[in-house]
């Protein structure tokens, strides 16, 4: 029964012809426009390394996590059709239990968001020879940060019910992740503490820099491409820290979680 | 035997009270009309009857066993149509009759009978694979309805099922709920349209600010009023003379003319069609003669001194 319901809830978003062009589509343009841009701005294969474009593969996978950030829409979306107006009491007039509903649009989302994802992965592999760093690793990031921005968007939409505020708080909050990162606006600096932290500590940073770890380039040190690389941060395999990102991030997912769930008991849905 | 019922149930909003010690008892069988205008308080009581919200105060039985927000059994067994229309816009109407069946627990052979007995029974099976957007306001009702009857509930709920779609598809429904009332089920039949409850309903309850003003059968109700009786005649040729002579009569209060046409005031049940008539006769004839019984806007209209619906 349940996994009717979460085959419910994908139906109704790959219906959405607006979530698809924003999900399936957009990530790639976006990425085959930066890669254009820097295409016709580069000449020398400097930043060739084993076959690989490695500033495509660092500007691909930064979309990559920027969108499972954003992809807390999609609950959002769910939520405001299936919670404000009457199918509310329609929804809850059935023998189920509410928060099934809600379950089960949660990991709908998780599915779609990652499904996205990977499409955005083999395009570019394809196209634009992206290197795919540790796929595992790679999936894991998508798949805490997009359970992560589905709580995130339960979370604010518990306080403002309303679609377009909540949307708008998590464009300006993922956009913000990545200019405070410096990875949107060139030279962007907020001194070097702050730009610490955002560099490192973000969802965005986390998931970023823990796919980073987790691949290798390993280019001759002193060369022009090994510069390169420590200029975009392609920094060297390091299985560890690409674990404490993750760890890390799992920890925020857990507290997201339980603020849902204790804000929902005080102030329900 | 008594499906469901209602004892001195409250239902606050803050400071206000939008259901205030409610009764309603709602036998098998039943086509309960809940007749109230707006803001009465149908849909909070129909919520709280379905077990939607936590009560302030009362009690509610449903198939003998106490309702809360939390008996999923009873919920199974009964059917919920709401005001708004609550269907997926992006699943084909069959793909929305399948999924409100399978959230009440059905599946296979059983779900495409019921399935496909609900496109039939309301007039959408040339349509199944189409998606209400597409819809008239009309179809998108029938469709509304068709969700809450997959699972065959025994106690079905209709909340203003009919608001704004053509007279067509409103005669639809009314006809549909007799017959689904003359299979074996129980309805509770809201709304603010009094035809619609004099057309179908067995039992009538009707309710303003939070409470029940007055219910039983329509004749019950309907003959309860003090009132006046009014004749409306269209004589073939008007005279003073006809006029003077109706005015004469017993128990006539008023008589205006315009015209060809009369309308007289009597008091109640003085039974003066015939006598009206029988004089016009002298005076040359009658092209048409009625009288105006009460109607339940009138009984509504006696009860609170207010209309039962907003001009339209
Ligand atoms: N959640 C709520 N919070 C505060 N007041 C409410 C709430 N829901 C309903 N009310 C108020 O309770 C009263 C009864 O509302 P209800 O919807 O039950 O009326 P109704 O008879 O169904 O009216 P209508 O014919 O317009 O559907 C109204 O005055 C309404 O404003
Ligand atoms: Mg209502």
């Amino acid at each position: 029964m349940f996994l009717i319901m979460i085959k419910h809830y994908l139906n109704r978003v790959l219906r959405d012809k607006i979530m698809l062009f924003v999900y399936g589509l957009l990530p790639l343009a976006i990425s085959g426009l930066n890669y254009m841009i820097f295409s016709a701005n580069t000449q020398g294969d400097a930043h060739m390394l084993n076959g690989y474009n490695v500033i495509a593969s660092s500007i691909v996978m930064s979309i990559l996590i920027l969108f499972q950030i954003f992809s807390s829409s999609t609950i959002i979306d769910y939520l405001h059709a299936d919670v404000m107006g009457g199918r509310r009491w329609r929804l809850m007039a059935a023998p189920r239990s509410f928060f099934h509903y809600i379950f089960a649009a949660t990991i709908a989302a998780v599915i779609f968001s990652m499904v996205s994802g990977a499409v955005l992965l083999v395009v570019s592999y394809f196209l634009f020879n992206v290197y795919m760093f540790n796929l595992g690793v790679v999936f894991i990031v998508m798949l805490i940060l997009s359970f992560m921005a589905q709580m995130f968007g339960i979370l604010l939409f518990i306080f403002f019910k309303k679609k377009s505020t909540t949307e708008a708080i998590i464009m300006v909050s993922g956009f913000a992740m990545q200019i405070f990162a410096g990875r949107l606006i060139m030279g962007f600096s907020l001194g070097e503490s702050v730009d610490r932290f955002f560099q490192h500590y973000t969802p965005y940073t986390l998931g970023l820099n823990a796919i980073f770890y987790s691949g290798t380039f390993a280019a001759e040190p002193g060369s022009e491409t090994f510069q390169i690389l420590t200029d975009i941060g392609l920094v060297n395999l390091d299985m560890g820290r690409a674990f404490i990102n993750i760890g890390i991030l799992v920890a925020i997912s857990v507290i997201l979680t339980a603020a849902v769930y204790m804000v929902q008991r005080r102030r329900p849905l | 035997m008594s499906i469901a019922s209602m004892k001195k149930v409250v239902k606050r909003y803050g400071d206000f009270t939008a259901v205030d010690h409610l009764d309603l008892e709602i036998k098998q069988g039943d086509i309960l009309g809940l007749l109230g205008p707006n803001g009465a308080g149908k849909t909070t009581s129909i919520r709280a009857l379905s077990g939607l919200l936590d009560i302030d105060h009362g009690e509610i039985t449903i198939f003998g066993k106490k309702q809360t927000t939390k008996n999923l059994e009873i919920r199974r067994r009964m059917g919920i149509v709401t005001q708004e229309i609550t269907v997926f816009t992006d699943l084909s109407a069959e793909e929305n009759l399948r999924y409100f069946g399978q959230l009440y627990g059905l599946g296979g052979n059983e779900l495409n009978q019921n399935v496909s007995r609900v496109l039939d029974f309301i007039g959408l099976k040339e349509h199944a694979k189409k998606k209400p957007g597409k819809f008239s306001g009309g179809m998108q009702r029938r469709l509304n309805i068709g969700c809450a009857l997959v699972h065959r509930p025994e106690f079905i709920i209709m909340d203003e099922p009919t608001v704004g779609i053509d007279p067509q598809s409103r005669n639809h429904i009314l006809e549909s709920v007799k017959q689904i009332a003359s299979e074996g089920a129980t309805v509770l039949y809201t709304t603010h349209y009094m035809e619609e409850v004099q057309a179908i309903c067995n039992q009538i309850q009707i309710m303003d600010s939070g409470r029940i003003i007055a219910g039983g059968t329509l004749e019950e109700l309907v003959g309860g009023m003090q009132h006046e009786d009014t004749i409306r005649m269209t004589a073939a040729t008007a005279s003073t003379g006809l006029t003077e002579e109706i005015k004469a009569v017993s128990g006539v209060k008023d008589v205006k003319v315009n015209g060809n046409d009369y309308v007289i005031v009597s008091t109640a049940d003085s039974g003066n069609l015939n006598r009206v008539m029988e004089i016009a006769m002298r005076h040359g004839g009658v092209k048409s003669i009625t009288d105006e019984k009460p109607t339940l806007e009138d009984v509504f209209l006696t009860l609170t001194g207010k209309k039962l619906r907003d001009e339209e």
